[in-house]
């Protein structure tokens, strides 16, 4: 299992980002945590490196994410 | 909480921290403002030597803006990224408000008055071990102040400047080429060059302001060729023609290879040298004067320099020198040669500044707009307060030294001394007199108290934990520190006085093409901060009132005598007076006497409130007017020069011919070998001033380039193992240090070399550098010395 | 202040904590030149840029765009702007909106801008491929430079995040400093009257790198066809460092 720390950046327009997070907190994958004005910590579970990363960019895909910034990665009990 | 939880959790804790500071880093950008009602003044920028004018917007006491000003010749109205945020200087949020004493180890608030007692003491108790350490960030007033109160009154001729690490060699060389220091040329050589030769000299990112006069020539469809002579790829590496990468003290071989080939193709200039030169050669031990040579001798040294030898030497390629040379060659084209540090720093830096002069005067590029040997300096006032007002262990203001009986007299008499006051033995450059300060007394050690004004030495000095580091551990040692912010020198000191600094006191500096400028304070310094010229004269008040002899003049008067318009003494040693009369402009007009003797005339300080800064010499019209100088020593523009087209009227060989020397290449004292493998370059940074003490509280400028790094070659770093960004161990045979290397940065290191900035007080990397200097300046080589590196945790 | 210091320390801590084979510090990706220009979403970029090892990061091609995909560019909008689109009626509100959004990349009013993209750090700068005449790629605008052209565009223009790689970057300094507020509004001499400029013209030569058609909504003229400005917008001598001299004071 592969934990990642992301800071995603939202969208200032409020309909869009009420949107993405809306999307964001429904998604079992992912913990959301409280945003500090448009940053967004969330905490990202996978089952591999590669499923980790393709879950960012999923994630930067998401209509109101500006970005995603990984801030760190545990590949502590990648399989 | 399991294992998965608990990384999660530590996930979220990290990711939160993240975002916040993402999010609040916006904010320490997007200050609070304030609206219209702005009063603009004129001033130079605090940081470099180039001398840009800013214009200062202030508004309730406070700066709140700053522009270009589009009068000063120098920038046009430009400015670089530090003169645009130079107003943020003053308001980092740990100024120092309050003086302070160690007191059991830790910094206590005194007073004023203790503190000046404090100081009174320690000169009383040991005049000889008193020692002024400055700066070439002084103002000429400071530093004028600091000299007389040395040289008049202490008497022992210990003072010097870090200015003695910076520009010292630059000095030697203009002294022993010309017999006067300080550039013949100006910046106006930069709009008329065809070609601009910098010689180990980066000013894309160093002198931006004169960089882009000089591209931004190509813009407006003019032709101008660049080449690069550099150790490392730079900034300013990709807006050159071409650029030639040479061996670390390749320099020497490289100017020699150029005289050769101009004597071997017969391109050099012979009626030029016929007439205006003379051939030198050194002595030994040196001396600034060396001894004749004739033109035969001096082709028959170079002859060894062949094309195949200097590439052996310093690596450039035989088309490369050859290419020079057919530039030097070419009678058509004007030539600026510019250097700072890359020839300055360097143990044979006076050499390869006779070099540099040697190659212009020998191919006659010497003398027209355009065609100049420039060097640059990288503090506001080295040239206006150091080498001029001369504050240095040998010099008198005006260029005069101590060590000749004719000149102590002259200045004997401006300051109204009995006769034989000037001490006539110097006192120790800034590497001896640091020694001294880290020796113990019974080993020789015999200064014991230093007085730091505008600088920060224990970040600057070279080889730092053999030259600051014991002065803090050895009983006795007392330092005293004037600075702005709490700099690691000053929380090393055991006494530190808060100044005042830029725009919140008066001040005159003087910039590199020996313009000397003035401004006025605008607007109050914080607490109890203080004018660093206040604190000077008011020690000097101390002392006379403890009855030092130095400190009056022969008709018993205060040697910093201040008179206000009806003639009546201010007591300018109180605070509350000090600016009831412009003390700024009586030290002006009674250094300016001092300005005659070598031809450097003043104007008086009535014009420099007008002007954007003037050249000197500044000299006198018929119509009472005042008109600076451009080129010296040309006929066509300085009035001194009245005999020939270019006369050097201060000429060494009193012929008023200059000389060309010819120095050989040898070997630098230390180079890489199985051990220390690497050469070590250390320099600055565009957005940082010299060791980032007032830079670094700039958020701007912080955020921009917020630590230092260790700059690679990726082959070196692949063959260490090392990646971008891992912390790394550098390590020399004097000190070793911690830091991230950066690869693909700023610049390009060739393989076997590494760059340090040196802007970050907390990458200390004077730890690793050497204290070998120079044999004429005593300055020190910062650009090259062996080290390793390795992974941290790697044996 | 002191809290954010606080929080730099926790992200030490927790990234200590949880430290086996991170990325240290927050990467700074070209993804930060999305800027709302027109208030619109931006469209995101189709990959994130991913985390890497120590290991894996030797090598690569780290170059301010290498995390740019190449499809993205394919969104390019072509021609040139309308210049005669209707432009949305604008309130005090949004005007004091934009020039919050403006001020944030300002140390003060009249302090060129910082980049808030990443840059070649070394290379000639290539900012007058976009900033020349302006570009709008896939809801980012790059604005047209305000001043006539310049090459050495890195002197005064500096990046906004840490230009390094895989380091953890020092807090911020602390600063009092409070900058000039940009102004408000120019005076007009009678309800209808053309506003005068309330801001100096120098460097700021070209209107419409903030009131062109790519403006930010809150200042855009609302006629971006007439090209012609100081026709009608008087600009300010003493704000262009121009006043005049007294006479008869000079020697």
């Amino acid at each position: 299992m592969v934990v990642s720390a992301l800071v995603l950046t939202l969208t200032s327009v409020p309909a869009l980002r009420a949107r993405a997070l809306a999307v964001l907190v429904a998604d079992p994958r992912l913990v959301v945590g409280e945003a500090i004005r448009d940053r967004l910590p969330v905490v990202a579970e996978a089952a591999s490196a590669g499923e980790g990363a393709a879950l960012c960019d999923a994630l930067a895909e998401h209509e109101g994410v500006v970005r995603v910034d990984v801030v760190a990665i545990d590949f502590g009990e990648e399989a | 909480m399991d294992r998965r939880e608990f990384l999660k959790a530590t996930a979220m804790a990290t990711a939160v921290a993240a975002a916040a500071r993402l999010a609040l880093q916006d904010d320490a950008v997007a200050q609070p403002r304030v609206d219209g009602g702005v009063t603009w003044d004129k001033a130079p920028c605090r940081f470099c030597g180039t001398g840009c004018h800013v214009q200062v917007g202030v508004k309730g006491g406070r700066v709140v803006a700053i522009a270009g000003d589009q009068k000063a010749e120098v920038n046009k109205g430009l400015l670089c990224v530090k003169g645009y945020h130079v107003g943020l200087a003053l308001y980092g949020k740990d100024r120092l408000t309050r003086p302070l004493l160690r007191k059991n180890g830790k910094l206590e608030p005194i007073t004023w008055d203790q503190a000046l007692d404090v100081i009174a003491d320690r000169v009383m108790a040991n005049p000889a071990g008193f020692a002024v350490y400055g700066s070439g960030q002084w103002t000429i007033p400071e530093g004028y102040a600091a000299q007389k109160l040395i040289k008049a009154g202490i008497g022992n001729n210990q003072i010097d400047p870090n200015a003695r690490l910076c520009m010292a060699s630059a000095v030697t060389g203009y002294l022993s080429t010309y017999g006067v220091d300080e550039p013949a040329g100006c910046y106006d050589d930069l709009d008329r060059c065809d070609v601009l030769l910098m010689w180990g000299n980066n000013p894309a990112e160093m002198h931006p302001v004169l960089f882009s006069r000089v591209i931004d020539r190509r813009s407006r469809g003019e032709q101008v060729t660049l080449i690069d002579l550099t150790t490392r790829r730079t900034r300013t590496s990709g807006f050159c023609d071409r650029t030639m990468l040479f061996k670390p003290h390749g320099d020497l071989a490289i100017a020699n290879g150029i005289a050769h080939l101009l004597l071997e193709r017969g391109t050099w200039d012979q009626a030029f040298v016929d007439k205006y030169c003379n051939f030198r050669k050194r002595t030994a031990p040196p001396t600034l004067d060396g001894q004749a040579m004739t033109a035969d001798e001096y082709r028959r040294e170079l002859a060894a320099y062949t094309p195949a030898r200097v590439e052996e030497l310093s690596g450039v390629s035989p088309a490369d020198l050859s290419y020079l040379a057919d530039l030097f060659g070419d009678r058509k084209l004007r030539i600026t040669s510019l250097w700072c540090m890359g020839m300055n720093q360097h143990t044979r830096g006076t050499a390869i500044n006779d070099l540099v002069h040697g190659v212009h005067l020998l191919s006659g590029h010497f003398g027209k707009p355009g065609d100049a040997p420039t060097s640059l300096t990288g503090q506001p006032s080295a040239c206006g307060t150091v080498r001029e007002v001369g504050t240095l262990a040998h010099a008198l203001p005006g260029g005069l030294v101590v060590a000749k009986d004719d000149h102590r007299k002259e200045a004997e008499a401006i300051w109204n001394l009995p006769p034989g006051r000037i001490n006539a033995k110097p006192g120790y450059h800034t590497v001896e007199m640091w020694r001294r300060f880290s020796t113990a007394k019974d080993q020789g050690g015999d200064i014991d108290t230093i007085w730091v004004q505008v600088t920060n030495p224990a970040r600057s000095l070279p080889n730092i934990n053999k030259l600051f580091e014991p002065s803090r551990k050895i009983p006795g040692k007392f330092l005293i520190v004037s600075d702005v912010y709490p700099t690691a020198t000053a929380m090393a000191a055991d006494l530190v006085l808060p100044s005042a600094m830029w725009v919140e006191k008066n001040g005159m500096v003087g910039n590199s093409e020996r313009r000397t400028q003035q401004w006025f304070r605008m607007v109050p310094p914080p607490g109890e901060a203080r004018d660093d010229c206040w604190q000077t004269i008011a020690v000097a008040r101390r002392l006379h009132d403890r009855g030092h002899a130095g400190m009056k003049d022969k008709d018993g008067r205060f040697l910093f005598q201040v008179v206000d318009q009806a003639g009546a003494v201010v007591p300018v040693w109180d605070w509350r007076r000090y600016y009831d009369v412009n003390v700024d402009e009586q030290l002006f007009e009674e250094y300016r006497r001092f300005s005659r003797f070598k031809h450097k005339d003043l104007a008086p300080y009535g014009e420099y409130v007008k002007a954007r800064g003037l050249r000197w010499p500044v000299v006198e019209q018929p119509d009472g007017s005042w008109r600076e100088t451009r080129f010296r020593f040309a006929k066509f523009d300085d009035p001194y020069a009245t005999k020939a087209e270019l006369q050097f009227y201060h000429s060494v060989t009193k012929d008023d011919r200059a000389l060309i020397w010819f120095h050989p290449w040898e070997a630098p004292p230390e180079v890489p070998d199985r051990d220390y493998p690497l050469w070590l370059c250390t320099g600055r940074v565009l957005e940082h001033w010299h060791t980032g003490t007032m830079t670094m509280r700039i958020p701007q400028l912080q955020r921009a380039m917020p630590q230092a790094y260790c700059e690679m070659n990726r082959d070196d770093a692949r063959a260490l193992g090392v990646a971008d960004g891992e912390v790394v161990v550098l390590e020399s045979r004097r000190g070793k240090l911690e830091l991230p290397v950066w690869l693909g940065g700023r610049g390009e290191p060739p393989a076997g070399t590494v760059f340090v900035p040196f802007f970050d007080e907390s990458i200390a990397i004077n730890v690793a550098t050497l204290e070998d200097h120079d044999p004429l300046s005593k300055q020190p080589d910062y650009k090259k010395c062996a080290v390793r590196v390795r992974r941290k945790g790697a044996a | 202040m002191s809290d954010r210091r606080g929080l730099e320390i926790g992200v030490v801590v927790a990234v200590a904590v949880a430290a086996v084979g991170l990325v240290s510090g927050v990467e700074s990706s070209s993804r930060e030149v999305i800027s709302e220009v027109d208030g619109r979403a931006p469209v995101a970029p189709p990959r994130a840029v991913e985390a890497r090892s120590y290991r894996d990061m030797r090598g690569r091609a780290y170059g301010p765009n290498a995390g740019l995909p190449s499809e993205w560019w394919k969104t390019l909008r072509g021609g040139d702007p309308d210049l005669f689109a209707a432009v949305a009626p604008q309130t005090p509100v949004d005007r004091s909106a934009a020039l919050t959004r403006r001020a944030a990349r300002r140390a003060y009013d009249g302090a060129p801008p910082m980049v808030p993209h990443a840059v070649d750090q070394l290379a000639v700068p290539a900012c007058l491929a976009c900033h020349l005449d302006g570009v709008r790629v896939a809801g980012i605008g790059a604005p047209v430079m305000s001043h006539p052209p310049q090459t050495s565009c890195l002197q005064c223009h500096v990046v906004m995040n840490d230009p390094r790689r895989g380091v953890v970057t020092p807090p911020l300094p602390d600063s009092t400093f409070v900058g000039l507020s940009a102004p408000q509004d120019g005076a007009r001499a009678w309800n209808g009257a053309p506003p005068t400029i309330p801001h100096t013209t120098w460097m700021r030569e070209r209107c419409d790198s903030c009131h062109g058609t790519g403006g930010l909504h809150g200042v855009r003229s609302t006629h971006p066809w007439r090209q012609s400005c100081t026709q009608c917008h008087a600009p300010s001598a003493a704000l262009d460092q121009r006043a005049p001299v007294a006479l008869g004071t000079a020697p």
